[in-house]
């Protein structure tokens, strides 16, 4: 299929692209285009305007600021997050989560910012941005902003920007040392959206116990899902099975999504299974605190 | 060569109705797998390391060229092998009835699930 009609623009500027979704009626950013492009073909999304952040300089860098934040921006692409030393230290997760996300292909093209901001409920990026308490910067006529990604996935495919606003980096908290991270998911083949996807982060204290878990799931809410009675469970706790099965069981409580293909006692199922497994898989990968 | 070609696309194709193609449809008879995001199709990542052997190599008798159909020699084995040895895995026990064989399937085989 053919996109609808639109107008397409490329400034060389944040603010002049802030300048032009500000003054066009029903404008719509345009990163890598990897989600964009078939909702236009679909015509699920028709905008009359579409503002290529492409040639916008400044916006793909990879910063490891002093306190050990990694700040990624937005227009990063994909495929050299994946490939990137700074990103494999300060957040292995996600170099996890990015073998999975569409195809190599895509992901030359794809970008964190342009994942974020579809906010897809069982894609991999906003699903690792909620289990690394990632907070977001957004750019508008009124100045830059931060806000969690808590309070930025707002509701289903909605994220938390004003028409006028550009997300522009992506800031995620250094890992605490010894910290041991997973991410799991469980699709019918290789490249598709997860059924249900889940990422993990353990961090140990000075006798080896579970200080802290952040435990997230994709694929089950409209928008990732902290599990806060399973990360309250192994507080404290040894890692092994016993543990490990108590904060996996807290799955049996969830409601999952359910849409003709899927019903949600499989989405149930898949997220004790993979939780189990992960939380194993990230307990093997703990150092010392 | 066109012929051990033939053989591995008849192979996909069986693959995927082994465990992947599947029509399905609401109880008021919509069509659910309308579009390829749905109606699932293996892809090279799907596909297994494949070693084809050609055994016959002898011309037809019945036509002037010699030729014989070879067009999507695989396929027909492919699903009845996959259902065989998945029966085999759970005990043998007769329980594959039908293609494709879904993950879901074969939990609800395991008997670990109630719908």
């Amino acid at each position: 299929m053919k996109p609808p009609p639109f107008a397409y623009h490329d400034p060389r500027t944040l603010d002049e692209a802030i300048a032009l979704l500000a003054g066009l009626p029903n404008a719509r950013p345009l990163a890598g285009g990897q989600s964009m492009m078939p909702m236009l073909n679909m015509r699920f999304a028709q905008p009359d305007h579409l503002v290529d952040l492409n040639r916008i300089t400044g916006l793909e860098t990879v910063e490891v600021e002093p306190d050990g934040t990694l700040a990624i921006g937005a227009m990063a692409r994909q495929r050299d997050l994946e490939r990137h030393p700074a990103v494999a230290r300060g957040c292995p997760m996600m170099v996890e989560a990015l073998g999975q996300v569409g195809h190599r292909q895509t992901r030359n093209r794809g970008t964190i910012g342009g994942s974020l901001c579809h906010l897809d409920p069982a894609a991999e990026l906003p699903l690792v941005a909620a289990a690394s308490d990632a907070v977001v910067v957004a750019a508008g006529p009124k100045g830059r902003r931060e806000a969690t990604f808590a309070d930025f996935a707002r509701g289903f495919m909605t994220p938390g920007l004003d028409p006028d606003e550009v997300l522009v980096a992506v800031r995620l908290p250094a890992l605490p040392a010894g910290a041991g991270c997973c991410f799991l998911e469980f699709a019918r083949r290789h490249g598709d959206f997860a059924i249900v996807a889940v990422a993990v982060t353990l961090v140990p204290d000075a006798a080896g116990r579970i200080a802290l878990a952040r435990i997230a799931l994709g694929g089950v809410g409209p928008v990732p899902l902290r599990l806060p009675e399973a990360e309250a469970a192994l507080r404290g706790a040894a890692p092994g099975a016993e543990a490990f099965g108590q904060a996996a069981a807290t799955t049996r409580h969830l409601d999952p999504l359910e849409d003709a293909l899927v019903p949600a006692w499989y989405r149930r199922h898949l997220a004790g299974v993979l939780l189990g497994r992960a939380l194993a898989t990230a307990a093997g990968r703990m150092g010392r605190a | 060569m066109m012929v051990e070609g033939q053989i591995a696309g008849g192979f996909a194709q069986g693959l995927g109705g082994a465990l992947y193609e599947e029509f399905r449809y609401d109880e008021r008879g919509q069509p659910l797998c309308t579009t390829l995001a749905d109606y699932l199709i293996p892809t090279i990542a799907e596909m297994p390391p494949l070693d084809i052997l050609v055994t016959e190599d002898a011309p037809s008798p019945l036509n002037p060229l010699g030729v014989k159909g070879a067009g999507e020699g695989g396929t027909n084995a492919v699903g009845a092998a996959i259902a065989s040895a998945v029966d085999d895995a759970l005990g043998g026990r007769g329980l594959v009835t039908r293609l494709p064989i879904t993950p879901r399937e074969v939990l609800r085989m395991l008997g670990e699930i109630e719908e």
